[in-house]
């Protein structure tokens, strides 16, 4: 198999998005073990992936009723109701 | 068969929500990274929602609703927003130095000592686009060439607006827990 380049952000921003193929990822996981560079990058980019993750935040109560709603009033032909903004 | 006007409105509608308000959490996410305000977020998701349905009952259907909500949303809240001059202070990471904290298990010790508005606070402090490719990849689940095709850029651009985005996140917050316990 030919010897891929490393590229500490790109290759961990595709093997914390599980989006590496299953060749490519065997490489990568293999490499890490031996680059300090590429693991730094692989658990600053994990650590960050799980505080985006927790940083989800609900949509507020109502929300989905209002977009019904308006929705509903725009599917009748009516004009849809004026946003605060 | 032959159906009313009526009844293929009313059809269309409720093929329309059925379709999509499974994504609202995330559209309201995204829209959050635009908008200061909770409340100017729920306008944003309301736009979003009327202009998806005006295209839906043209026809214009995607095969995913989640890019395509995302598409919409992205379009909106960067005319409104930009055009406003309104958006959060960014502060800019990546010339900074973050190898990462000198502990076995950093992501406990830092989770552990932060709380949600601290969360909140250092997803809003990273850039735009950062912020925006985050939460395409990481909170709304596209891929990476989803998001590309949503934001109009290259994939490679993608792929490093998330990792620094992911970068900064761990950088700021891991600041926000030595603040706290200094």
């Amino acid at each position: 198999m030919r010897q891929r380049r490393h590229d500490p952000e790109r290759d961990s921003a595709e093997y914390v998005s599980g989006e590496l193929s299953t060749r490519a990822r065997r490489w990568f996981e293999r490499h890490l073990l031996e680059c300090d560079d590429c693991w730094r990058e692989v658990l600053l980019g994990r650590f960050g992936r799980r505080i985006a993750e927790d940083a989800r935040e609900p949509a507020p109560v109502g929300l989905r009723d209002r977009v019904r709603a308006a929705v509903a009033v725009t599917s009748s032909g009516r004009l849809p109701p004026e946003t605060s903004g | 068969m032959a159906v009313t006007g009526k009844t293929s409105v009313h059809k269309d509608h409720e093929d329309f929500l059925r379709a999509t308000m499974g994504a609202m959490d995330l559209v309201y996410n995204l829209a959050r990274r635009f908008a200061e305000r909770p409340e100017d977020a729920e306008d944003l998701v309301q736009e979003t929602y009327l202009a998806a349905y005006r295209a839906w009952r043209d026809r214009r259907r995607p095969r995913r609703v989640e890019p395509w909500l995302a598409t919409i949303c992205l379009n909106l809240g960067r005319s409104r927003y930009r055009s406003r001059g309104r958006s959060p202070v960014e502060v800019s990471l990546d010339d900074r130095d973050f190898r990462g904290p000198a502990t076995a298990d950093p992501e406990q010790a830092a989770e552990a000592a932060m709380d949600r508005q601290a969360l909140y606070e250092a997803m809003r402090r990273l850039p735009e686009e950062q912020r925006v490719a985050i939460t395409l990849v990481d909170l709304m689940g596209l891929k990476t060439a989803e998001a590309a095709r949503a934001m109009d850029i290259p994939r490679g651009t993608v792929l490093s607006r998330v990792h620094r985005g992911r970068r900064g996140l761990a950088a700021l917050l891991w600041d926000a827990v030595r603040g706290e316990t200094r």
